[in-house]
């Protein structure tokens, strides 16, 4: 149960993706790192089949994703964007409720996806009236509401963006449960802090290309996001319970 | 709770409308005559039911415009589906009577879709920014060159008509409600609005969805490609219709929708019936307070109400929209 991308080529107006080989692990928190415009925001949505790829493939279960009937996708791939809409006028829980799209209503998923996040105080205003973090956590519950059994992508793109501390680390142990459930978690993030406290595995990108990839501890090392970044990088202690490698300001 | 006083209200709304538009009316001497009068029946129902099945299908296909495009300001005339129509049916009665006969008021219909969906393709086209995202402000842009060029078509090809053909067409142009409707084009209107109708509600969730974005709504399922082609489809085909029946109407598209979500909410599940019945009402609102006022006896076209009650509604939905209610 994993995710394959083999050869995958996205090209993008003058933005070239790739081709990128690589292999999301299930049951793992997998991070997509790197510099703006690196191609994170890229490479997600073509493993979700949002954007139609000009070479290769993205196999999950060993089927290609651009094969799936929407139906089928849906019940195996959920997404998070890095911007979510603020619909007109839908409240809270229309929003995560829509997560259940192609799956059946169930009552119990919205008001258990919704707890995961803490927004059940939300369930009745619009979204419009909700701040940016809060949007955000709306988004992250309706892709949670639409993971069942057969769901073995979970991507999220910049999901602490707009979160407090609090809910950042809330959300990694929501990722994390999600991961435990023999789900591909993958994550395209600049938080290194919360990659590093949650993830288990990591993917640089830099310029469209995979410039490394493997475990986070031996992938994202102080001296590989210094070189990634082009600029230093020092190990923090004690934010979790391994050493992690942020920007020296 | 909220909700169902929300309905309550719309539903109350819509009765009074149309009470008050059956109650009012003009005599032939333009003389203004309240009360319920035998004799002028039938003319009277006529009218209800011609702004009724117009204002339904212009805020039924403001309503879905809006939705696929995450655009408050999208609507019929606004993205010139309606003067798309307008210059189409133009057109056709142009080169009906250079053939020597005239269009069938069947046809206009028919007619009337082909140009707004015309117009529609050529909106999208050019609102589209970089990346093929549509760009809510482009898109309105565009419609409103879209507009007026199809304004101007109208307005050559009326000019091109012997005087007796053009002032008809001038006439229908300015948008009016007409007491005696074709039958066949009302039925027409009221089919394409009972269609919708009962289509929207089954698939309001998908239609929900669409309001989140195209990642987003491809990622729970939504088939997009194929929704979308359903939504410029049915908008064109209920933009034309109600145009072929009243010309072509202005901010009834835009406003009936706004109404509807405010009373009833913004889930497609309410917002279908309730934008239907928002549309009918202000519609027959308008016909009432254009037999109300004192000009040409009673006679003004009713897009000239529509025109100057809706401008504003625009300018204060401009203002919302600037101010991120309604993000993309």
């Amino acid at each position: 149960m994993s995710v394959h991308a083999h050869g995958l080529h996205v090209r993008l107006g003058a933005f070239e993706l790739g081709p990128v080989d690589l292999q999301v692990q299930a049951s793992a928190v997998t991070a997509l790192v790197g510099p703006n415009g690196g191609g994170k925001t890229t490479l997600l949505r073509a493993m979700c089949g949002l954007v139609e790829p000009s070479g290769g493939t993205v196999d999950v279960d060993g089927q290609a994703v651009s094969s799936l009937a929407a139906v089928h996708r849906a019940r195996r791939i959920a997404f998070v964007p890095q911007r979510p809409a603020v619909p007109a006028g839908l409240s809270a829980r229309e929003v995560v409720a829509l997560g259940r799209l192609r799956l059946g209503a169930s009552v119990a998923a919205v008001d258990g996806a919704m707890a995961a996040v803490g927004i059940e105080g939300l369930a009745s205003r619009p979204m419009h009236a909700l701040s940016a973090g809060q949007v955000h956590r709306v988004a992250v519950a309706r892709a949670l509401c639409q993971c069942v059994d057969s769901t073995r992508l979970l991507a999220l793109d910049e999901p602490t963006s707009a979160l407090d501390p609090v809910w950042s680390r809330e959300l990694a142990r929501v990722l994390r449960e999600v991961a435990a459930r023999g789900v591909c978690v993958i994550v395209a993030t600049h938080d290194l802090a919360f990659a590093g406290a949650c993830c288990d595995h990591a993917v640089l990108l830099t310029r469209g290309q995979v410039a490394a990839a493997g475990p986070w501890s031996r992938t994202a090392t102080a001296a590989s996001l210094a070189g990634l970044f082009g600029t230093p990088f020092a190990d923090a202690h004690g934010l979790a319970d391994r050493p992690i490698a942020l920007p020296r300001w | 709770m909220k909700r169902r006083g929300g309905w309550l209200a719309l539903v109350a709304l819509a009765c009074a409308c149309v009470v008050t538009r059956l109650l009012v009316s003009r005599g032939i001497d333009g003389a203004l005559a309240f009360g319920w009068n035998l004799d002028a029946a039938s003319w009277r129902v006529g009218a209800v039911l011609s702004a009724t099945a117009a204002g339904a299908a212009l805020a039924l296909a403001g309503l879905l415009l809006q939705g696929m495009l995450r655009n408050p300001l999208a609507s019929p005339f606004v993205l010139g589906l309606s003067g798309g129509a307008q210059a189409a049916v133009a057109i056709a009665t142009l080169v009906a009577w250079k053939a020597g006969g005239s269009l069938p008021v069947g046809a206009q219909a028919a007619v009337g879709a082909v140009g707004a969906a015309a117009a529609l393709g050529v909106c999208i086209a050019f609102g589209r920014a970089r990346g093929g995202e549509i760009d809510p402000v482009g898109l309105v842009l565009a419609g409103v060159v879209v507009a007026a060029m199809a304004g101007s078509v109208a307005s050559l090809c009326e000019w091109l008509l012997p005087p007796a053909d053009r002032s008809a067409l001038a006439a229908w142009g300015f948008g009016r409600v007409p007491e005696m409707p074709d039958r066949a084009l009302l039925g027409s209107v009221l089919a394409a609005v009972s269609v919708t109708v009962l289509a929207g509600l089954s698939v309001w969730r998908h239609l929900d969805a669409m309001q989140l974005g195209d990642d987003e709504a491809r990622s729970l399922g939504v088939p997009l490609v194929g929704a979308r082609w359903m939504v410029v489809l049915v908008s064109s085909v209920l933009a034309a219709v109600a145009t072929a029946l009243c010309g072509p109407l202005a901010f009834v598209g835009l406003v009936g929708p706004h109404a509807a979500r405010a009373l009833v909410g913004g889930s497609h599940r309410n917002s279908v019936m309730g934008a239907a019945l928002a549309g009918a009402a202000l519609l027959c609102l308008a016909d009432a307070a254009r037999a109300l006022v004192p000009v040409d006896g009673g006679r003004l076209p009713v897009g000239v109400i529509c025109a100057l009650a809706g401008g504003p509604a625009f300018l204060v939905l401009l203002r919302r929209g600037a101010a991120g209610v309604w993000k993309p």
